[in-house]
């Protein structure tokens, strides 16, 4: 009895202890780790002999030698990092030891803060950053943290293939060095249902669809036409905040100047047609991501989503339409819609501590312009990549099928188009992101009836951008 | 001469191994707790967005508190405003009905004359909701009232004729605060009935029996005797209940429409944690409000435990005091004769 009481108080006493020392566990684990690694290196040399003679001869640029053990990746999750990891070793025969991703198991939107944890201790290893489009800008910008691709031997004329946009957004916009690339495009479309189509808009081909939501003033007098037709019962787009996401691709001016907020008559515009678009039931009263999101598509009180290149499965639109062998699946199509518009995407950046640089840049390239290797993995993975030639092959190839839900369309040929077309020249700020959230907000409290005036709206916009973002001046 | 082994025996200290059993406590509360308050209180001096790194003394204390200077400085005192009367709402809102409801229900239970029935049953089913975490909480108020016409609320409402079209219940200013109240009290108020009900059946039984021979009502046994002796009880529930509702997080964070924060219901700890998280981050204030709320929750908790100090106790102490002070006097009178 006495032996057990002692057992039991001395486990409690282990498990309490082993909870305390938990958050250690990763560091220790990394710290045994690292001489086990550096005898693989040592068997490796041959290996890492090899890869940075390829990439010198790619590169006329002075670029160090690798030192590094390992190439570290910084990722929020492995979901494209391992794949990308296995089918590089795979591809270029590199040991897999001399690739470490530092997944920080957290979600995207959060990943920012994990790395500035993480690279705030000097010792920390680091030579790949998977970016979010969102906050991408916030390790571009710094000079402290991420170097030009320009000094890991990669130059801007390299990524010719890619599409324009893809660049621009990897770009610091304060000395205009290209410092990240993306090897996805996220470009998107909008999506609708074939048979109410038909049904209502006596619409019978993609084409048509495309002539009838053309531009802004187009796709109202459609959703005007769909409202009549089905007297308010189907609106022709999900949610406002889908139309946002399309229609702030179409301002042409950045947000910020000059560390100054810009509200034009732009915010103007769009607040008056997204009012309109609400209270007359041309969009329904649900937000994006809300529980009622997405069962809308089972229902005909919708015909349309705007869906990104990861939305065609069960992230949005499969999901929407009932999953495999749902209500509406195969029913739907997609056309290029009222605007050219990308939702997302993650980029990849050398960092300043980057000690492997000509290791990285082959990674860089794998995915990016190598159109061999970036066109099996758009294969394996069914990515859309950021290569235009490789997307085009596949097109014209037709090993690709197109997206269930789409009964047959091929949506790549869609978002080739839209992907081409989408400019982001001087538009792009770090706080893009959080400003475009708090416009949408105020314009849905608008369009809700909170504020009498669009003036008071956009008051309401300016006081939460002001508060939000305390570095740049509101007017 | 003394024995060894009765020396060995005063020897033994059971002591050390006391400290040692809770130290795993301290090392999880030091390195878990203490260090990022401390750090809290560093952060709340320094500057927010790219000024991270500079020490800005007060000046964040003093943005949020006067909101005297740039517009940015003025929306943040306003914000901060806002989310402190929406918290204040927020916990009236499910406070007063929780301690009434609790209240009632624990007064019913453990009356001997009445005879309720399965009262176990009804205990452990008013104690479940608090099982549930707040997560599931949310998700489940979010799907029964749904805004649109699908949502269970709202079909049965417009089919019994009540309403034409559907409620918004997520996103409307009062209909949302009514809504998170509600899942509030539901969430809390077994846990406060089964407290108080401890503290009753704590109560003599004499009290009550000498009332009912006494012919004392049940309004008057429960204005008398009951409520008076609940005293401590009540102010332990306001107490905790106060420190929970300041720091209200998880409904106001989750109960909202996607990913659109609501701002009728955010909540102090929301405002913290959103400045803390959106980029840029905004360290500076979120930890100054931080300070502040615990400020708040000090202050508050003090006016409390103050208010519960025994008056008849502390006026029996005075009087003790008095005595022996008299009794001095004498002596010392007696003395100088």
């Amino acid at each position: 009895m006495k032996n057990l009481k002692k057992t039991l108080a001395l486990v409690a006493a282990l498990a309490l202890s082993a909870t305390a020392l938990y958050g250690c566990g990763d560091k220790t684990e990394s710290s045994s780790k690292a001489p086990a690694t550096t005898t693989t290196a040592a068997d490796d040399s041959k290996d890492e002999t090899t890869a940075a003679d390829d990439s010198k001869e790619s590169s006329a640029a002075d670029v160090a030698e690798d030192t590094g053990d390992q190439l570290t990746i910084l990722c929020w999750n492995t979901d494209d990092s391992q794949p990308m990891v296995d089918l590089f070793c795979q591809e270029t025969g590199t040991d897999a030891s001399k690739i470490n991703i530092k997944s920080f198991g957290v979600q995207g939107g959060q990943a920012a803060e994990q790395y500035t944890a993480y690279l705030s201790d000097a010792s920390n290893d680091a030579d790949i950053m998977f970016l979010e489009a969102d906050w991408a800008l916030q390790f571009i910008n710094d000079d402290e943290q991420t170097v030009p691709l320009s000094d890991i031997g990669l130059s801007e004329g390299d990524f010719k293939d890619l599409y324009p946009y893809v660049l621009e957004i990897g770009k610091s916009t304060t000395t205009g060095d290209l410092k990240g690339v993306s090897w996805q495009s996220a470009a998107g479309g909008y999506c609708y249902r074939e048979d109410l189509a038909e049904k209502y808009l006596s619409v019978k081909s993609p084409e048509e669809m495309q002539a009838k939501v053309a531009d802004w003033d187009k796709f109202k007098a459609t959703a005007k036409e769909l409202s009549d037709a089905t007297s308010g019962k189907t609106a022709l787009s999900a949610t406002l905040g889908g139309v946002w996401q399309v229609y702030s691709g179409s301002r042409d001016t950045a947000w910020v100047k000059d560390d100054t907020l810009v509200v034009d008559d732009y915010c103007k515009n769009y607040a008056e047609f997204a009012k309109e678009l609400w209270t007359n039931g041309y969009v329904t009263q649900v937000a994006q991501w809300a529980d009622e999101w997405k069962p809308l598509g089972q229902t005909d009180d919708v015909m349309g989503f705007f869906v990104s290149t990861w939305g065609f499965g069960d992230t949005i639109l499969t999901a929407a339409a009932g999953g495999e062998g749902g209500a509406t699946y195969g029913k739907w199509k997609c056309v290029v819609g009222p605007e050219e518009f990308y939702w997302g995407g993650t980029w990849l950046a050398p960092t300043k501590r980057c000690d492997n640089p000509n290791l990285a840049a082959k990674f860089i390239k794998f995915f990016t312009t190598d159109a061999d290797t970036a066109e099996k993995y758009a294969l394996s993975k069914g990515e859309y990549m950021s290569n235009q030639k490789v997307m085009e092959k596949i097109i014209s190839d037709k090993s690709y099928k197109g997206a269930g839900v789409l009964g047959g369309q091929n949506q790549f040929e869609v978002l080739n188009e839209v992907a081409q077309g989408i400019d982001m020249t001087g538009k792009i700020t770090p706080y893009d992101a959080r400003i475009k959230t708090e416009f949408s907000n105020a314009v849905q409290d608008y369009a809700k009836g909170d504020y009498a005036t669009v003036d008071d709206a956009l008051e309401a916009f300016k006081d939460a951008v002001a508060s939000k973002i305390t570095d740049i001046t509101v007017e | 001469m003394r024995s060894s082994a009765k020396n060995k025996i005063r020897s033994i200290s059971y002591a050390k191994y006391g400290y040692l059993f809770i130290l795993p406590f301290f090392i999880v509360y030091f390195i878990f707790q203490l260090v990022p308050l401390i750090n809290t209180f560093k952060l709340s001096l320094y500057g927010n967005g790219k000024t991270t790194l500079e020490y800005v003394g007060l000046q964040n204390f003093k943005d949020l508190l006067t909101g005297v200077g740039s517009r940015s400085v003025v929306a943040q005192h306003d914000s901060f405003l806002r989310v402190l009367k929406n918290t204040l709402i927020l916990w009236f809102g499910n406070f007063l009905p929780q301690i009434s409801l609790s209240l009632l229900l624990a007064v019913w239970f453990t009356n001997i004359r009445l005879k309720i029935k399965g009262k176990t049953f009804f205990k452990i089913v008013m104690y479940l909701p608090n099982i549930v975490t707040a997560a599931s909480v949310a998700a489940l108020f979010l799907q029964l009232f749904s805004k649109t016409k699908y949502g269970p609320i709202n079909s049965i409402l417009m089919s019994s004729g009540l309403t034409s079209g559907p409620i918004d219940f997520v996103t409307d200013k009062w209909n949302s605060r009514f809504t998170i109240m509600f899942a509030q009290t539901w969430m809390w108020f077994g846990n406060t009935m089964i407290m108080l009900m401890a503290a009753i059946m704590g109560i003599s039984p004499s009290l009550f029996e000498a009332a009912d021979i006494d012919g004392a009502t049940g309004g008057q046994v429960f204005r008398k005797i009951t409520l008076p002796l609940l005293r401590p009880m009540v102010v332990y529930t306001l107490v905790t209940s106060m420190i929970g509702g300041l720091q209200m997080w998880d409904m106001p964070y989750l109960y909202k429409e996607g990913t659109n924060f609501n701002k009728h219901t955010e909540t102090i700890a929301v405002y913290i944690f959103n400045h803390f998280h959106d980029t840029p981050h905004n360290y500076g204030y979120s930890a100054a409000a931080s300070v502040i709320l615990f400020i708040i929750t000090a202050a508050l908790g003090s006016i409390c435990f103050a208010m519960n100090v025994d008056k008849d106790a502390l006026a029996k102490k005075r009087q003790i005091k008095e005595a022996k002070k008299q009794q001095k006097l004498k002596t010392k009178s007696f003395g100088g004769f």
